[in-house]
């Protein structure tokens, strides 16, 4: 069903009459009684839903995703919870923009506001409807004096009666309303009003570096990014609204530990113990919950790999699971809300404040550039080399610290892929990221079997639940087996193409003879 | 898309009245829906103040491209493409063009991309265009006022599908215009409401009905809790079910 919509800047209210009046001329108007609803915008704390380029705001059960050109409206009725994710939609597939968020985001309130909206049919001489128009107006919610965050016209045409729409388009030009509305608009005035900007949030890494900038300075900025983006997600971490505040808390400060120990012979031996004993101790208390998150947002591929005879089983598994996340929740919220955390992070924060010149040795206080260069030549080497001791016959450590040599490049990448050419960088991450994912799953299929396996031998006794559980979990590893092997089989392949002579020669051009695009 | 057809080779029993208010409750139920109106007389387009494209006609229809010369409705998800009066020749033209029933459909085919659902509504004859009808559409339902001539036509009907070697379970029928206080409507129904093609739900002869002229809309939308809204949605709702399970049957 096609349909074409235009919005328009509203500028002040007192055009309306006016607008109304030259319509009247050329067209019967049917106007509808005014409606004043509160509305409020959502979207994810990452902004995923904008970034797809919508806006989203719900009115009690009622959604509304907009385009922000405001030609694409889709309206369904879906969950009035406060923080509603895509499993409480009940029939997500209907709505592919919800699926931005995946199974691990919710929607959020980004902020309310009042919305009144008179609706006017505009007919022909057959009284037949021949074009929409919306007229809407957005207050604030807090007081009387709440600010106004402007107007907009929409006018909707009728399939088949575009010549009318046409003369509805030129009588509004005439009127002198801009067509510089984009649906943003409002939402980028609520937040304003409320100090916040909208994409205030990314979990991705971007610096700009001067090409001469130093080791210390470059550093010290990475570090502050880093520790904000900790700050940021910590009260989410502890209001438990979805799994991914954990992962990006958790995120920072892996990558603040792989920035740490990469400099590890460049800083001061007691600048570098102290920082990664603080980080590993946070990190150390909220492992258990982030490894329980994974687990349970692998519950329904875990359901698809078994036959339905072994789903009552694995439902129990869960069903503890659910328990036991439950408590080490608790665990890690009392320790993240306790004097400990905040002691730690304040301690790493007043360091980071400070020069971090004298912390460094003599030798890494020079070019950032060069001595970055130097790190991403030594970690590809490396890489190159245990990689190719790898066999058929090696153990599934040797490929676990293979895994962890590529996460530090690809990080080295994040922290100075500003002094590369963008083109260049892409090209050799995308394969990087291939041996990433294999590696990632070869290791992820690991773990899990090893936790299922010893879990299944914890089991007490021999009731009809623990033994349901057992031969549901007994199944689950079997098809983990397969999968491993799968994996495994595909390693050598992944691996050959990322250390080709291609590869190679990209990398030493990004870091011999690009000259950086900053 | 389905392809339901209201059609009848008697003129009068409720096909452009079933065909409006089937299509409105059709997209009141959030399915994309395109009323195509076949009859020369237009109705459909006038119940729904439409008029057709002033380059539009039988050789466009026959041409294809139907895209653009269909109209939206004042009712979201429902359109029209609205007849000419051109279509009084369209069984001659079909003949003419040697257009068979795979043709036909394959001329609607391209409207599947944007709807659900496509309700042809019919003009009272039996002639080429009406075979091509029942060949090319999903299910054909009838208008039945209870009373013998109907009845007779009824048989002509199913007769028709035999003949085309057209599967009986694609024909559902209903009762329409029906009047209790008359013995004849009343005999006959139950002589026939137990049958296979017949339908449960039933459309009384109400003056709501007759008022679309009126208004110019659909009954739903001028008296929502009417008895005779009611009745259009139920009877949509048991066509929609017997599709789907033609569907499931494989045809």
């Amino acid at each position: 069903m096609k349909t074409s919509r235009i919005c328009y800047r509203l500028s002040d209210h007192g055009c309306v009459d006016r607008i109304l009046k030259r319509l009247a001329k050329r067209f019967l108007l049917k106007q509808k009684n005014e409606v004043t609803r509160t509305i409020e915008y959502l979207d994810s704390f990452d902004w995923r839903l904008f970034g797809k380029g919508v806006v989203c705001y719900r009115q009690g059960g009622r959604y509304s995703v907009v385009d922000l050109a405001g030609e694409k409206e889709v309206v369904f009725h879906g969950s009035q919870k406060k923080y509603p994710a895509m499993a409480d939609f009940s029939d997500p597939d209907s709505y592919p923009v919800l699926k931005a968020l995946g199974p691990i985001r919710s929607l959020m309130g980004l902020g309310m506001m009042r919305r009144s909206r008179l609706e006017c049919d505009l007919l022909n001489r057959d009284r037949k409807t021949v074009a929409r128009m919306v007229i809407r107006r957005d207050f604030g919610i807090e007081d009387k004096k709440s600010p106004d965050f402007g107007g907009m016209l929409l006018v909707e045409a009728v399939r088949g009666y575009e010549k009318d729409f046409s003369r509805v388009e030129k009588i509004l030009l005439a009127s002198g309303l801009g067509k510089d509305f984009t649906e943003d608009n409002p939402l980028r005035r609520l937040l304003a009003s409320r100090n916040k900007k909208v994409l205030s949030y990314s979990s991705k890494l971007s610096f700009t570096f001067d090409n001469d900038i130093n080791l210390p300075k470059a550093a010290q900025s990475i570090f502050l990014h880093l520790l904000e983006a900790v700050r940021i997600n910590h009260p989410w971490v502890i209001a438990d609204i979805d799994t991914e505040f954990l992962h990006d808390f958790r995120v920072a400060l892996r990558r603040s530990r792989s920035l740490l120990s990469s400099l590890k012979k460049l800083l001061r031996p007691e600048v570098y113990i102290h920082g990664q004993e603080m980080l590993k101790e946070i990190t150390s208390h909220t492992g258990m919950v982030r490894d329980l998150d994974v687990y349970m947002l692998e519950k329904y591929r875990y359901l698809s790999m078994l036959p339905g005879e072994l789903h009552g089983g694995l439902e129990e598994f869960y069903l503890d699971l659910a328990r036991l996340r439950k408590d080490q929740f608790l665990k890690m919220k009392r320790w993240l809300q306790g004097e400990r955390y905040q002691e730690l992070v304040d301690d790493w924060q007043r360091l980071l404040k400070n020069d971090l010149t004298t912390s460094f040795k003599k030798k890494g206080r020079g070019g950032c550039r060069q001595l970055a260069c130097k790190a991403i030549e030594k970690r590809f080497s490396r890489i190159v080399g245990d990689g190719e001791l790898v066999t058929e016959d090696s153990p599934d450590d040797a490929l676990h610290r293979l895994r962890i040599q590529g996460k530090k490049l690809r990080y080295l990448f994040e922290f100075y892929g500003s002094f590369f050419s963008a083109d260049n960088e892409q090209r050799f991450l995308r394969q990087l990221k291939k041996l990433q994912n294999n590696l990632g799953t070869f290791n992820d299929i690991s773990v899990q079997k090893e936790m299922l396996f010893n879990y299944q031998k914890q089991l007490k006794g021999r009731t009809k639940r623990s033994l349901a559980i057992a031969a549901s979990l007994g199944g689950l590893v079997t098809a983990l087996e397969d999968e491993h092997s799968r994996v495994r089989k595909k390693f050598s392949r992944t691996f050959s193409d990322f250390v080709c002579d291609e590869n190679r020669k990209l990398l030493l051009d990004l870091v011999q003879t690009d000259p950086g695009r900053s | 898309m389905k392809i339901i057809a209201l059609y009848s080779s008697k003129g009068g029993v409720g096909k452009t009245a079933a065909a409006v208010n089937l299509a409105y409750a059709s997209a009141c139920r959030g399915m994309n829906t395109l009323l195509c109106d076949l009859d020369s007389q237009g109705a459909a387009g006038y119940y729904y103040r439409i008029r057709p494209k002033s380059k539009f006609n039988r050789k466009k229809f026959l041409q294809g491209n139907l895209e653009s010369y269909i109209r939206g409705t004042d009712f979201r998800r429902l359109d029209l493409l609205p007849a000419h009066f051109s279509f009084r020749n369209l069984d001659l033209a079909l003949d003419r063009q040697n257009i068979d029933g795979k043709a036909f459909r394959k001329l609607l085919k391209p409207l599947g991309d944007e709807y659900d659902i496509l309700i042809l509504d019919c003009p009272p004859n039996m002639t080429r265009l009406s075979e091509n009808i029942i060949r090319a559409a999903d299910l054909v339902v009838t208008p039945l006022i209870p009373t013998t001539l109907s009845v007779l036509a009824f048989a002509q009907l199913v007769k028709l599908f035999d003949k085309l070697e057209v599967k009986r379970s694609k024909l559902c029928c209903f009762f329409s215009m029906t009047e209790r206080r008359k013995i004849m409507h009343v005999d006959t129904i139950t002589r026939f409401r137990k049958k296979k093609s017949f339908l449960r739900r039933m459309i009384p002869y109400l003056a709501d009905i007759e008022k679309m002229g009126i208004h110019r809309k659909p009954v739903a939308a001028t008296a929502p809790r009417s008895r005779a809204a009611e009745a259009y949605n139920r009877l949509w709702l048991e066509i929609y079910h017997r599709s789907e399970k033609y569907d499931r049957n494989g045809g």
